[in-house]
């Protein structure tokens, strides 16, 4: 069967549509384009042509004539719609016209840089056989004997904004004839940068600008990207200057089948649905014996293995070798033979996980299946549109996982069929980050006194500038600021962290360890304590150690069956209110704040059911983290209309066999008086109470350890249930709210902190809510939140009303057992009147 | 704009800030260079610049050596690939050292003091031009280029890496082009290496210094990795004192640098008339030497690096040096004698040449064998770390060769003589 006739199939299949929970069908679209313009210089008319391209597809034109027109052009067609040959034709073009003209590339990953130069290969050919312009990769990679000359002859260096921003910028001078001739900067994938790695990028192309203003260049900018919110405003906000926005797609797709399936429900009370896994395996099984090639996205590491083993226990033997798992770290050559194979068609099945997105061209495919969400809209749809033939129907199907987001998704599939809510932030102007490449920026060149640094208003930077001369590391004179310290400014700046203070993430390997990544200090504390099950590009590893002295954590690759959470206390030190809004029911506050960060515990939850298994100490001293953030204050009629609304009888809970005699020694040892208030009574007046509730505890006898029991008079238990009530209420809220953020400020979840508190210092004792960026100095994700409160807001209440479980699950407010009972209802009930 | 704020909240996000400044004992002194460093202004187009100045007269010696070169220039310029400098007058070499602000290179570094040095007749004229402020750059990199006025080639110490390409980033950050680019650049780092790495191992100025010339330094000197600090310092504080230990040290290397030269120049003018007798410098010379071509002159310093010092020993260095240079000139023969003394001395690579030697010009495949097996036999009674495991493949395969190879023939010829000892 083709993919016609299946989807045929399935659309007669019942118990199908049931789970379907989106079915979009794209239209074929016949190409929309003209002719090569006339004015193409010969070599790259013949190359173009040689590559069977005659034609240009409009929004290639439109691009062409923005950029002819002297603008900076921001492209955001979909995937695999010829936005190279947008960047591609004017650069070379220009290049061949002017033997001066120079260009240079940036891409995020080193496999996108190589396809790159491979497709500038073909098309610089000249007609005696060399290269014109001649394109280079300069990186972290390239042999030292061969820079020198790759500075002298390259007329196109690709790199990356690491190395740009150490090994490019701080050593100018030796590119002197490459910055004075600087026509064009083209920025790849630009949506990833954002967050902290985005606010550091856009300084870096500040030094850019700034270097190439010294030899007199003022270079244009095309920047591509995946489908955003807020295409321009990142553009924008990268380049410092205004952006023509090219969005309109005029390349050629057969039909396009989008569909959303959620695993159905096998657990109603506790949420818990059939496994996306298990989902993903059926129907890629019921592609591969129709023939029908597919690429699978998993999440993990673990996923695409677990994946594969299914396939491959399924298929029959020879099949077997037409299946293939891809991840970070292959050989090129590995990666050519999987390319290669897809696209002859040899290889049937690749399962991947993130790795295989970016930009790799395969060719267009006939079915793509997506298992879980991959943590952003934007890339969802990236992987999704890696589906489309010219003429024949394509397939591309999101698989919903439990949790929170997926579900959502699920449940409002337009956000990833029209148009994007997600907006990609960054702050260039955090003071942490702006600060080291102010150093990095002065070491290039000096400042003067008036002088501007990108958008800083100058008054600003002045003011840096006079803090950096203070330290030593500058010295003022004539009305010019030296850089006069013997370090290099640019190596202890990471890209990826907010402060110098990483701690290098290590593994194990031969006599000695390996470097894997490294992150931020502070969030250490909380991302790999001791015995932490972490995450690292798909795979999972558990924590051995962390020495936060000498900056590095070893971890131990571990295949378990959960992850963990810290519990994270977050202490408010002090707050200062910058703006604020006022609702009938409440108020919304944006403003900076200064935060204790603990971690003392963390719970172990199972991977594919997510309830807590058990718990663990974590013995780690305090960060401090000042930050920006947007909390919500409730007004105290408010607060007392959900308490006398709330109907609650007094639980009657199993404890298990001998609770009489538990409940008796308790009572003994508390003396017979009420722990809260003295009240003295006997066995008949006095309750016992459990103060993590006995619900979510796995094991009843640690529920019911002697620690987790005190002895409480009537009225005090009711005040203590119902403030567990109103704090789950309040903590369900929060986690709805933190959950559904990154669907409007495009960052992963740590990047935000959630805090709810029934008596907090933000609302005078009162309870609040309060989402601060996670990064010192802030990001813009919580400012933003702050702008779009009622859409966030009313979002929230509609995940939480929508969502089929009795009580609460991970889909909502959290998995019974984050503070109280469930939640839901509460949580409910103060999210709607908010609304 | 309230900065102090700033400065706090900076503080509290975590952002450490390069050094911190002396807190009081800055307003001690200030102490302008003038009062601590004999010197002038120099004036130029960009304005004034401090520097101080000093001539060596002809007689002067370093040590055992002097500072004027005694014969013609031909020998060096050919080794740095210049051999047009031999036509030109030993005043247009340029002897220079910098001192700077850091020792990362990159557009961030600053020479503050640049010594260089220059022939004037059979004088040695110095000019040691020093920064008293970042804004005097311009008028220092002028001050330079007028002082290099007609070079025709740089002379430095490890310049090559380090003070010539900081030397061109500054003058381009000035806006001007810099007079060392594309010049003849004479880098007697490298020039110590070859001849002194396997004799000295250190191979740094104050090394050579001390074993070649036999001089021991100033006391008054600053060590090289505080000179950064002491200058940021003067900088910030305005107390020139320290740096006269700058200036000391600075003078010492420009100066050493044009004793090594003269040393050097003499010595590859007339290669073999080099009186010397460490057997390691007289090969190590010698392999420069072939290197350039000169192969007369390289077997002749072997020859002498054999017998220098009246060894009890064979010395396998210039053996194999020698053997090596007369198997390229096809004097097998000749070279096989010197390997038989190589290996009465446990060479493994005389063994090698000797076995190859006796299977392919003398058709000894016995006699190779022997060889072959007497390397085995040293290499098996070596310790295992010191085994080379690649060596004792090699030898085991040629032996399964030549085995294989003597039994066909005893097969093929079964009862023909064999073939003599």
């Amino acid at each position: 069967m083709n993919v016609d006739e299946l989807l045929r199939l399935w659309q007669e299949d019942p118990e199908f549509i049931r789970n379907t929970t989106c079915w979009q069908v794209l239209p074929s679209n016949e190409a929309v384009y003209e002719p090569l313009p006339t004015n193409l210089p010969e070599q790259l008319a013949d190359n173009l042509r040689k590559r069977g391209i005659t034609h240009l597809y409009s929004h290639q034109v439109q691009a062409l004539k923005r950029l002819s027109a002297g603008e900076h052009v921001v492209i955001s067609t979909g995937t695999a719609s010829g936005k190279t040959l947008c960047y591609d034709i004017p650069v070379i073009q220009t290049l061949l016209q002017d033997p001066s003209a120079r260009a240079l590339y940036l891409f995020p990953t080193k496999a996108l840089a190589q396809d790159q130069l491979r497709l500038l290969n073909d098309l610089c050919v000249a007609p005696e056989g060399s290269l014109k312009p001649l394109p280079a990769i300069y990186d972290g990679d390239t042999p030292s004997n061969h820079r020198a000359e790759i500075r002298r002859m390259a007329e196109i260096i690709i790199t990356n904004p690491d190395m740009l921003h150490q090994g490019i910028l701080p050593h100018h001078t030796i590119w002197r004839q490459f910055f004075a001739g600087l026509r064009y900067v083209v920025i790849d994938e630009m949506h990833t940068y954002r967050g902290v790695f985005g606010s550091h990028v856009a300084n870096v192309i500040r030094r850019l600008k700034r270097v190439a203003a010294f030899y007199q260049s003022y270079p244009q900018f095309i920047l591509t990207s995946a489908t955003i919110g807020n295409p321009e405003e990142l553009a924008e906000k990268l380049i410092e200057s205004p952006a023509a926005l090219v969005d309109q797609d005029g390349s050629p797709h057969g039909r396009r089948h989008f569909l959303v399936y959620n695993p159905p429900l096998v657990n109603e009370q506790l949420g818990l649905r059939a496994s996306s896994l298990q989902t993903g395996i059926h129907f890629t099984r019921k592609l591969l014996s129709n023939d029908i090639q597919t690429l699978v996205f998993a999440r993990s590491r673990r996923s695409v293995e677990m994946i594969l083993t299914y396939l491959y226990d399924a298929v029959p033997r020879g099949m077997r070798a037409r299946i293939r798992g891809y991840r970070s770290g292959y050989l090129k050559s590995d990666r050519r033979e999987i390319e290669a194979g897809f696209k002859d068609g040899s290889i049937k099945a690749v399962v991947a996980t993130s790795a295989l997105e970016l930009g790799i061209d395969i060719g267009s495919l006939e079915s793509v299946i997506l298992v879980g969400y991959p943590g952003s809209i934007a890339t969802t749809r990236q992987r999704a549109g890696r589906a489309g033939r010219r003429q024949q129907s394509s397939l591309a199907m999101f698989i919903a996982s439990p949790e929170a987001m997926d579900q959502y998704l699920a449940n409002h599939p337009e956000y990833l069929t029209e148009k994007s809510p997600e907006d990609a932030l960054l702050d260039p102007n955090n003071y942490a980050i702006l600060m080291q490449h102010l150093q990095c920026a002065a070491f290039e060149l000096p400042f003067l006194e008036n002088d501007h640094f990108g958008s800083l208003p100058p008054d600003l930077l002045q003011a840096f500038l006079q803090i950096l001369a203070e330290s030593g590391v500058l010295h003022l004179q004539n009305g010019r600021y030296f850089w006069i310290a013997d370090q290099f400014a640019a190596g202890n700046v990471s890209l990826r962290s907010s402060t110098p203070n990483v701690i290098t993430l290590r593994v194990a390997e031969a006599d000695s360890t390996k470097i894997i990544g490294e992150i931020d200090a502070a969030s250490a504390k909380w991302l790999v304590h001791p015995e932490a099950i972490y995450l690292h590009e798909a795979d999972s590893y558990e924590v051995k150690s962390l020495d936060l002295e000498n900056g590095s954590c070893l971890l131990e690759p571990v295949q378990s069956e959960y992850y963990t959470i810290p519990n994270l206390s977050t202490t408010i030190e002090a707050f200062k209110s910058l703006q604020e809004k006022s609702f009938a029911t409440y108020q919304n506050h944006y403003g900076e704040l200064s935060l204790r960060l603990e971690v003392n515990s963390y719970r172990k939850i199972r991977w594919l059911s997510a309830e807590t298994i058990g718990t663990g100490t974590v013995d780690l001293p305090p960060s401090f983290l000042e930050t920006n953030g947007c909390w919500l204050t409730f007004y105290p009629d408010f607060v007392n209309r959900l308490r006398d609304d709330k109907l609650w009888t007094a639980d009657s809970n199993e404890y298990g066999p001998g609770w009489a005699a538990l409940k008796r020694r308790i009572l003994m040892r508390d003396g017979y008086r009420c722990r809260a208030c003295g009240t003295n009574g006997d066995e008949s007046k006095l309750h016992v109470h459990h103060i993590q509730p006995f619900k979510t505890f796995e094991d009843p006898d640690k529920a019911n350890a002697p620690s987790n029991l005190i002895t409480l008079c009537p009225s005090c238990h009711q005040q203590a249930e119902t403030s567990v009530r109103l704090r789950s209420g309040l903590a369900g809220a929060a986690y709805a709210l933190g959950n559904l953020a990154p669907l409007m400020v495009m960052c992963d979840r740590e990047d935000l902190g959630i805090l709810s508190e029934a008596r907090s210092i933000l609302a005078e004792g009162g309870p609040a809510i309060l989402v601060y960026d996670n990064v010192p100095g802030g990001i813009g994700l919580s400012e933003r939140l702050y702008e779009r409160r009622e859409f966030w807001i009313s979002k929230a209440a509609e995940m939480i009303s929508e969502c089929q479980c009795q009580d609460g699950c991970p889909a909502c407010v959290g998995p019974i057992g984050e503070e109280g009972h469930g939640g839901k209802q509460e949580a409910l009930a103060l999210l709607a009147g908010l609304v | 704009m309230d900065f102090g704020s700033l400065s706090e909240k900076l503080k509290k996000m975590g952002v450490s800030l390069g050094l911190q400044p002396e807190s009081e004992s800055a307003r001690k002194t200030r102490k302008p260079i003038e009062q601590v460093v004999e010197g002038r202004e120099i004036h130029t187009n960009f304005g004034g610049l401090f520097s101080a100045n000093r001539t060596y007269p002809a007689d002067y010696r370093l040590g055992s050596q002097a500072l004027l070169p005694a014969k013609p220039t031909h020998g060096i310029a050919r080794w740095a690939r210049a051999p047009h400098l031999a036509d030109t007058s030993i005043e247009n070499f340029i002897f220079l050292d910098t001192e700077t602000t850091g020792l990362s290179g990159g557009t961030g570094t600053m020479a503050f003091m640049v010594g260089v040095g220059r022939y004037r007749g059979e004088s040695f004229v110095m000019e040691q031009f020093f920064l008293r402020g970042p804004a005097e750059e311009a008028a220092l990199l002028a001050g330079l280029e007028s002082f290099c006025a007609d070079m025709a080639a740089v002379v430095t110490y490890n310049g090559k890496s380090f003070d010539i390409p900081i030397l061109n980033a500054r003058y381009v950050l000035q806006g001007f082009s810099s007079p060392f680019e594309d010049l003849p650049h004479l880098d007697l780092l490298h020039l110590t290496r070859r001849i002194w790495k396997a004799r000295l191992e250190q191979c740094n100025l104050g090394n050579i210094e001390d074993k070649i010339f036999g001089l021991k330094r100033d006391a008054d000197e600053v060590p090289g990795y505080l000179i950064p600090e002491y200058y940021t310092q003067y900088l910030r504080e305005g107390n020139a004192e320290p740096l006269k230990g700058i200036f000391v040290h600075n003078e010492q290397d420009v100066v050493s640098l044009a004793a090594l030269f003269a040393l050097f120049n003499d010595i590859l003018s007339e290669p073999a008339a080099w009186q010397n007798d460490s057997s390691q410098d007289l090969t190590s010379l010698g392999r420069l030497v072939e290197q350039l071509g000169d192969t007369d002159t390289a077997l002749s310093l072997y020859e002498k690096g054999r017998s220098v010092g009246d060894p009890p020993q064979p010395r396998v260095e210039p053996l194999l040096a020698q053997a090596r240079l007369l198997k390229r000139q096809a004097r097998l023969s000749e070279a096989a004698v010197l390997w038989l003394q190589a290996a009465e001395a446990s060479s493994l690579e005389a063994l090698e040449e000797l076995a190859k030697y006796h299977e392919h010009q003398r058709s000894d495949a016995a006699k190779a064998l022997a060889y072959t097996e007497q390397a085995l036999n040293q290499l098996i009674l070596c310790s295992p770390e010191a085994r080379d495991a690649k060596s004792l493949a090699a030898f085991l395969h040629r032996q399964d060769r030549l085995r294989n190879k003597l039994s066909r023939h005893k097969s093929a010829t079964a009862g023909d003589d064999f073939p003599s000892a």
